[in-house]
């Protein structure tokens, strides 16, 4: 059963149901003093009604079978590296290491151009942060 | 009438001073060329523009960003007409005709067409905003809360009904919107929600971060899963301009278009999205010939081209004159001027009117300058075409990620943009809309406010929404838009499964 709209719909009520649970300690209030936990609950519940109607969609609506890809989450990978690295290790690292993560993302790289592109991206960022007065290090100890 | 000519001459005034110009210039070549380039679309540059705003006059910053806007709308047509690869949403219309066009050696013309017809729509556009902007400004200085409350809803109903996918879907997006706006601190009272403790939530989430991640992150791993290569029509671009007969057989296409794109770029929604499309329904139903459409017809360019700039441009009216953004772009451009300590709405007139017209009167400039610069630059765009998407993708990971970095100087926002991610990237395999979401996440604040504060005059008394006849009218206009799109999905599932019954005998 690949059909999208189930998980669609499971996803909301994921959601929904996870929304209601971790906000049940906020004060719902009343109709003339809204409390914090007012609108989230409102939301939850409509959330989960409407993942239940999606859920429901197959019955009259064929969707498209569901496939993917796990290689391109590598270019994900790539981000967080770079996120992790720039404060411990600098720009200039963390662009060459993103760089280079990315390249797994994509079968058809090539690994001359790859160096090519991290040293020119390395420039490019330099480039945008003190074009721009942006305070990220270049090179961490 | 006197007063508006008054206006758009101070309006140009400011927007002619050297250093506007600059910005301008600088938006609509970035914007085009950021609407050539696949995975990177006008939305992901604004939101990683936002954060270098901070540095730049108010004026400016927002001038340029329009420019980015509209500029991606030009850019994504001559990737539609060269490359069958459109730039922009808005410019999956122009693939079909205009590419055929390109094969049959008159890319040029295509383009010339696309140029110019873009450019009446988008002056006549910006006239409409001209005529719409005091008397709809004046119309919300007189919104209370409950009106506030009721104009959002609307916006969230017409994002939904104007998209795809179902409504049962959009509107799930649209309460997961909503939720995902309550994260961080609750302005009433003062609590956190939803934060788990991490105090880099303590505000919500990073809009950036969130851009970025749903748009261009998620756009990359589709891409790369696709891995489709694109094929740049190698013949010679000859001549740029229509010929005479060309010319006269887009007038019709034009104004049709023209008068359709401004009026749906009001609503909130699709705008140039369903202007284009409409306008190619549109020229095909109406046209002598129809099997001309698909092989390389011109109305099949000029027309929805003309309609995607018109509402490009009238797009800008619902957030200057009543502060409500009506597509993801327009909730960025909101807050850019949030940025600068202008709170958009109907005050903003009254406020910041150098602001105002300035950028109305830039934003016809600003279409000028594309008309003029993009013709000769071409044969440039055809070489950033040419680029392999695998030296692209990198370098857009790089300057997202530095981007929303930047921000806060933030690891957990990185984190939060790798999640959008994942994120838009499930949502769209599951076909569900990322833009209902991400309006329903601006606008959720607003609403939540706004009805709080309605229901605590009313004494708790929900009918305040529909006695008060604004409210009231806003609120019927949104439910008359969701009976229509529940009519036809009925109407359409009756009809199919008549249709099956009747022909389940054929052999």
């Amino acid at each position: 059963m690949r059909n999208p709209d189930v998980y669609a719909g499971l996803l909301f009520i994921g959601f929904g149901a996870a929304a209601l649970v971790l906000g049940r300690s906020y004060p719902i209030g009343t109709l003339a003093r809204m409390g914090p936990g007012f609108f989230p609950t409102v939301l939850s519940v409509a959330l989960m009604s409407l993942g239940f109607l999606t859920l429901l969609r197959p019955l009259w609506q064929r969707g498209d079978k569901l496939a993917f890809a796990l290689r391109p989450f590598v270019a994900l990978g790539a981000v967080l590296v770079f996120g992790v690295t720039v404060p411990h290790l600098g720009l200039v690292p963390a662009t060459i290491l993103l760089v280079g993560t990315s390249h797994l993302a994509d079968s058809s790289s090539r690994l001359r151009e790859t160096v090519v592109l991290a040293a020119g991206l390395t420039l490019l960022a330099v480039g945008i942060t003190r074009g721009l007065g942006l305070p990220v290090p270049l090179f961490l100890p | 009438m006197n007063e508006l000519f008054g206006n758009l001459l101070m309006g140009f005034d400011v927007a002619a001073a050297p250093i506007h110009f600059l910005y301008c210039f600088a938006g609509v070549l970035l914007g085009t060329l950021v609407g050539v380039l696949p995975g990177l679309g006008a939305v992901t540059t604004i939101a990683m523009l936002l954060p270098i705003t901070f540095k730049l006059p108010p004026t400016g910053a927002l001038i340029m960003l329009a420019g980015v806007y509209y500029g991606a709308q030009y850019g994504g047509s001559t990737t539609a007409i060269l490359v069958r690869l459109p730039g922009e949403a808005a410019s999956v219309v122009t693939t079909l005709d205009g590419y055929r066009m390109a094969q049959q050696g008159r890319a040029g013309v295509a383009l010339g067409t696309a140029a110019l017809a873009s450019f009446c729509a988008g002056t006549v556009g910006i006239v409409v905003v001209g005529l719409f902007a005091v008397p709809l400004a004046e119309f919300g200085l007189r919104f209370g809360p409950a009106e506030y409350f009721s104009l959002t809803i609307l916006g969230l109903i017409c994002v939904t009904v104007l998209g795809s996918g179902g409504l049962a879907k959009s509107l799930a997006m649209v309460a997961l919107g909503l939720l995902f706006s309550t994260v961080g601190t609750d302005i009433r009272s003062g609590t956190t929600r939803f934060t788990f403790g991490a105090p880099e939530l303590f505000d919500g989430f990073s809009f950036v971060a969130m851009v970025t991640g749903l748009f261009a992150f998620s756009e990359i791993l589709l891409s790369l899963e696709r891995r489709v290569g694109h094929e740049v029509v190698k013949s010679k671009i000859k001549r740029l301009l229509p010929n005479l007969a060309e010319l006269r057989q887009s007038l019709g296409p034009v104004i049709r278009a023209t008068g359709l794109g401004s009026a749906i770029g009001i609503l909130p929604g699709g705008g140039p999205v369903i202007a284009s499309f409409g306008s190619y329904a549109i020229e095909k139903k109406i046209a002598k010939d129809p099997s001309r459409f698909g092989k390389g017809a011109i109305e099949g360019v000029a027309g929805p081209e003309a309609g995607n700039n018109a509402a490009v441009q009238t797009s800008f009216i619902p957030l200057l004159t009543l502060g409500l953004p009506s597509n993801p772009t327009m909730a960025l451009m909101a807050a850019g001027m949030t940025i600068h300590g202008i709170v958009p709405g109907p005050q903003v007139m009254t406020l910041h009117p150098e602001l105002f017209w300035g950028m109305i009167a830039s934003m016809w400039i600003g279409n000028l300058m594309l008309l003029v610069l993009n013709l000769p630059l071409i044969g440039l765009w055809v070489q950033v075409l040419r680029v392999p998407y695998r030296l692209l993708y990198p370098s857009i990971l790089l300057i997202c990620a530095v981007g929303v970095y930047s921000v806060n100087n933030s690891v957990f926002d990185v984190g939060v943009a790798a999640a959008f991610g994942l994120f838009g990237y499930v949502l769209t395999k599951l076909g569900c809309e990322p833009a209902p979401f991400i309006l329903a996440f601006i606008l959720g604040i607003i609403m939540e406010d706004n009805f709080g504060r309605a229901l605590t005059i009313a004494h708790g008394d929900l009918s305040i929404f529909v006695t008060r006849p604004i409210s009231l009218a806003l609120l019927s206009l949104a439910a008359v838009l969701v009976s229509l799109v529940l009519l036809g999905s009925i109407r359409h599932r009756l009809t199919s499964s008549a249709a099956q019954a009747s022909g389940g005998g054929k052999p």
